[in-house]
């Protein structure tokens, strides 16, 4: 058993290393690329929603940079995901090993990239003088429900596209709709409390929001009891996605080097 | 017994069956499937059955050949070993580390170079790091890629993959390889390289399932055989005998590939054979057609032959009736020249009579046609018919030289009282007025009475008289009176002439005035007429 697990383990580690080389295409410019895209948009957003429209938050550009880098990880995770079983139509059709590792590879691969990026927002809170707090230590474990929540989207997603191939499109639209329906350039206090219900049932709601508080505001969410439903809800839709993402994906992996 | 084998397998399997389901309707699209189940329901799929309730046991260290023809089941067999494929009934175990060689290669990303390649696949065969560093010349050397192996696998060809692949399977710490085909990507000498393989494989104990085409590796390398078709194991066993029944397949095969195309040819041939015996019969009837039509032309050459010999009769008749035409037709040439000549001969005559000129009255006087005299005629009544002579005589009037003209002739009583009707006795004055020009001296007046039968009766002339009288110039009249009319009952004509008178003859300068008059004698008692004329003699008795 364990060592099934070192196997897999290994199979993991190179098919996520695979990934990684082969979204950068073996090209420096290209991981690069990969970094200054957050920044690219960041500027774009800045401009328009600080200096046109004026939103009042402190400490907009962390704000707005951190929320670019975890939505972003999002959509890279899913959208890769969704694809990789079609990307790798040949692992798939002439050998056997356990079908979950491409898609958990794909989305280790974009923590990579989120990693990455993280560092270039920790350079951005030492130029910005944010300051650190123990409050990293909740970021960490924000993160976990982040990927486990990346995770079951994308077995939900791959299992789906294996067979309905406008499932890119569908998602695409999705993905746009849910940059404007998360907090990510504006706050959530910015809402009116009556779509606060509606906030909750979007799991990324609280991620960013307590990302932010823990990074860029060094604070302690409230700890009452809407803040501690609030929790509750968001992970259990994390696991939740991951169980039924693994379920789904476990019925239709039979079919997939017939369907591929 | 069944326990022990059981426990020395490898690789189990019972009862398997895999169903590939074909579908009717390409729906690859959410979009598709949800239109395609509202219009059309759900997708019909044909079912394709690649393996039927297969069993088969493998022990430890059997090297198994697996022959059978295209779609047989074979590579289908080897994926679902491998995990690839999974069942739809029966059950596979599998003891051990499987490393599949399948459909000419394995797993490679193309975008990766060899080098790449060959970590990443090492470690799916669950080989690691180390392993890999230890075999990496062996596999590249072994592969014929060492020039490539930082080239990205999609510019390798067919053949490179495929070695490559082998290269890396072959050292792949397995228990169970699953070859497909690999001998048909290579040259002779990587075949050569592969033979000493499955050696090293066989000598290390490994079991390896080895599909191919190639019968005489199969029976050189393999100890068991399973012939597949259809999905279904057809035998299994050793090698010989399996090669050999699938051989026999094969060519009964063939001989029932060439019996059916026999049977096709046979049926042509048949087929051509009816047509060919169809065309006989067309021609057979045909020949009898042309036999009748032969006895026919006889029939008609001979109704011909009596025909032509009637023709000849006619012609014959034909030319007697010629000649008779021809004889009849000079006999109208004569006779038209007799006519010709009568005609001649009868204008002569007219030309003669016609010296003078001629005027032609109807009976109201009327002028009817006028001739000077030197133009021949004919003179032809209302019918068409030549007037005869006497009939032209009385009809004609030859123009006077102008001097004197009669004008008219009037029949009068004793009392100069104009009358048509007299009776035979009565006195009877003929008065002739004419016209002169001078004084005519010595002028011999003439008249005719002729009855109705035109028969001349009486013609008294003061040229046969002794007297000699002059005619006045201008208007006048001469009287001949008869003083006792002597003519019996009918009707009577006058015709009156008047001409200067002429030593040689009268002609000259005569003036005929014919039908000038008439008149009618009637009497009481015709039965005492007899004649035409009353004599007055008397009866002498002596």
């Amino acid at each position: 058993m364990s060592n099934e697990f070192k196997n897999n383990f290994r199979i993991l580690k190179d098919l996520t290393l695979t990934d990684f080389k082969l979204k950068y295409n073996r090209s420096i410019l290209g991981f690069f690329w990969s970094l200054l895209k957050p920044l690219l948009i960041l500027a774009t957003l800045y401009i328009v929603f600080h200096l046109l429209i004026k939103l009042d938050v402190p400490n907009y550009e962390l704000f707005l940079l951190l929320g670019i880098i975890l939505w972003g990880f999002f959509t890279e995770a899913t959208t890769n995901s969704m694809s990789a079983l079609i990307r790798n139509t040949d692992l798939i059709k002439k050998t056997h090993f356990n079908r979950k590792l491409i898609i958990i590879s794909t989305n280790l691969s974009s923590l990579i990239t989120l990693l990455l990026n993280l560092i270039i927002f920790f350079i951005f809170i030492l130029i910005f003088r944010a300051g650190f707090s123990w409050h990293l230590i909740l970021f960490a474990v924000l993160l976990a429900e982040l990927f486990v929540l990346t995770l079951g989207i994308s077995f939900i997603l791959s299992s789906l596209y294996a067979k309905f191939r406008d499932m890119s499109h569908i998602w695409e639209v999705l993905t746009q709709i849910g940059f404007w329906v998360t907090p990510i350039i504006y706050p959530i206090s910015l809402i009116p409390k009556k779509l606060h219900k509606l906030y909750v049932l979007n799991p990324l709601t609280r991620i960013i929001e307590d990302s932010r508080n823990a990074l860029i505001f060094h604070k302690l969410p409230p700890l009452d009891f809407s803040y501690l439903k609030h929790v509750t809800i968001t992970l259990l839709i994390c696991v939740g996605a991951l169980i039924i993402g693994i379920w789904i994906f476990k019925r239709k992996s039979r079919k997939f080097a017939e369907q591929i | 017994m069944t326990k022990k084998k059981n426990k020395n397998s490898i690789i189990e399997i019972r009862n398997l069956s895999k169903i590939f389901n074909i579908p009717h309707e390409q729906r690859s699209t959410l979009a598709e499937s949800i239109i395609g189940t509202i219009t059309r329901g759900k997708v019909k799929y044909e079912q394709l059955c690649a393996l039927r309730n297969i069993t088969l046991n493998i022990k430890k260290g059997e090297f198994i050949g697996i022959i059978g023809p295209n779609g047989s089941g074979k590579t289908t067999l080897l994926k679902i070993i491998t995990g690839i494929l999974e069942p739809e009934r029966g059950s596979v175990k599998v003891i051990g580390n499987v490393v599949p060689f399948l459909e000419l290669g394995i797993g490679f990303i193309q975008d990766l170079t060899a080098k790449e390649n060959i970590y990443l696949y090492s470690s799916l065969l669950k080989l690691t790091k180390k392993e890999v560093d230890e075999k990496f010349d062996r596999i590249i050397n072994f592969a014929e890629i060492k020039k490539f192996i930082d080239t990205p696998l999609k510019d390798f060809s067919t053949g490179m993959l495929a070695r490559l692949a082998f290269s890396i399977a072959k050292e792949a710490e397995g228990d169970i390889y699953l070859i497909d085909e690999v001998l048909a990507v290579g040259d002779e000498e990587f075949q050569k390289k592969c033979i000493s393989v499955f050696d090293d494989l066989k000598k290390k104990g490994k079991t390896v399932l080895f599909v191919s085409h190639s019968l005489d590796m199969v029976e050189k390398t393999c100890h068991r055989v399973i012939y597949l078709d259809s999905g279904k194991i057809v035998k299994t066993g050793s090698p010989k005998t399996v090669i050999n029944t699938y051989k026999k397949k094969i060519i009964s095969k063939q001989k029932d590939k060439d019996k059916a195309e026999l049977n096709k040819l046979i049926s042509s041939m048949q087929k051509e054979d009816n047509q060919v015996n169809l065309l006989s019969d067309q021609k057979e009837k045909h020949f009898n057609k042309i036999e009748e039509g032969g006895k026919q032309i006889n029939r008609l050459n001979q109704a011909l032959k009596i025909e032509l010999k009637k023709k000849k009769q006619y012609l014959e008749k034909i030319k007697i009736q010629g000649i008779q035409i021809n004889e009849l037709k000079n006999k109208l040439n004569k006779k038209a020249k007799l006519q010709a000549h009568v005609d001649k001969l009868t204008n002569n005559e007219i030309k003669y009579r016609t010296k003078f000129c001629i005027l032609v009255r109807d009976k109201n006087n009327k002028l009817l046609y006028e001739n000077d005299g030197k133009t021949p005629c004919v003179v032809r009544d209302e019918r068409g018919n030549p007037l005869s002579k006497y009939e032209f005589f009385i009809n004609k009037k030859i123009k006077s030289s102008g001097e004197v003209i009669i004008e008219k002739v009037l029949v009068l009583d004793n009392k100069n009282k104009k009358k048509e009707s007299f009776r035979t006795g009565e006195e009877f004055i003929i008065r002739l007025f004419y016209k002169a020009k001078k004084v005519i001296r010595n002028p011999e007046i003439g008249i005719a009475i002729v009855n109705k039968n035109k028969i001349y009766l009486a013609g008294p002339n003061t040229y046969h008289s002794d007297r000699v009288e002059s005619l006045n110039k201008g208007k006048g009249y001469v009287d001949y009176v008869i003083k006792e009319i002597n003519l019996l009952s009918g009707e009577y004509k006058i015709h009156a002439s008047m001409t200067r008178p002429n030593k040689k003859g009268a002609e000259k300068g005569y003036y005929f005035y014919p039908n000038a008059a008439s008149f009618k004698i009637k009497n009481k008692n015709l039965s005492k007429e007899h004649g035409l004329i009353e004599l007055k003699g008397d009866w002498v008795y002596k």
